[in-house]
């Protein structure tokens, strides 16, 4: 069998397997060796740097509203405003000597 | 740059063939497959060296360029018929042995894919059963046991065709 075998595997190694096609190897080196040009470069790295800028602006931007963090404005008006039936509580609760002072 | 040029050019020479081969049987057509070798070697060319095994990482750039490939394939109707028993050859047959070699390429085309593909890397690719398992990401002792299973079967299909002759 193992005979055999070795046979066979000298036999598949006989074979060759169809070459790469001249086409597709120019394409692989047009690829590889492809460069743009200076034109295209300077605009690319025009944009990039624009790109660039304008995470930094808005980097620059969001740490400094993160710094200056102002505590809301609160509206207090609600509770300062006197309400129906607050003086007489407030009567209630007041010390009655004091108020006799005032008298 | 003029070395970088033939460097690129003296791999191509040293495996283009076995690589088209290779990735021939994912595909479901030569064109296909001419676009899986552009593609797997391109990336092969720009990550190289990071690559322990040069030679491994290059048919495993291929073979995933050819399975995505493939994937894209499979939506068309009939791509398992078509690949690797496709319309055209896919070896250069000497006139005397065209038939035998017919017979063996017809044989190849009906092997399991795990193990078509362990002979293609290990016959007409040169590579070791590390450097196979490395492509192909199994142990080096599962690569070397189903490049036996494939000549076992081979062997039987090849004989039991003679025997009808």
């Amino acid at each position: 069998m193992t005979d055999r075998l070795e046979k066979l595997e000298s036999e598949l190694a006989r074979m060759h397997p169809c070459a790469l096609p001249k086409k597709l190897e120019n394409r692989i080196g047009n690829s590889i060796t492809f460069k743009r040009p200076w034109s295209d470069r300077c605009l690319l790295s025009a944009m990039a740097m624009g790109a660039m800028a304008a995470c930094m602006i808005v980097s620059v931007l969001v740490r400094g509203g993160a710094m200056h963090s102002y505590p809301a404005p609160t509206m207090n008006m609600a509770q300062d405003m006197p309400r129906f039936g607050s003086y007489p509580q407030l009567m209630a609760d007041a010390d009655m000597t004091a108020i006799d002072g005032l008298k | 740059m003029a070395g970088e040029s033939e460097a690129w050019r003296q791999w191509l020479r040293q495996h283009g063939a076995a690589l088209f081969l290779f990735a021939r049987q994912w595909t479901a057509n030569r064109a296909d497959a001419e676009d899986a070798v552009q593609m797997g070697f391109l990336k092969f060319w720009q990550r190289r060296s990071r690559a322990a095994d040069q030679v491994a990482y290059l048919y495993s750039c291929v073979r995933s360029a050819a399975l995505d490939q493939g994937r894209t394939d499979r939506r068309r109707s009939a791509r398992e018929k078509s690949t690797a028993q496709g319309e055209e050859l896919m070896f250069d047959f000497p006139v005397e042995h065209g038939q035998r070699q017919e017979a063996i390429e017809a044989a190849l085309g009906q092997l399991p894919a795990d193990q078509r593909e362990v002979v293609v890397l290990k016959i007409w690719a040169g590579l070791t059963f590390v450097q196979i398992g490395e492509t192909l990401a199994i142990s080096p002792n599962t690569a070397a046991s189903r490049y036996r299973y494939a000549l076992i079967r081979l062997e039987t299909e090849l004989s039991e065709e003679v025997a009808h002759d």
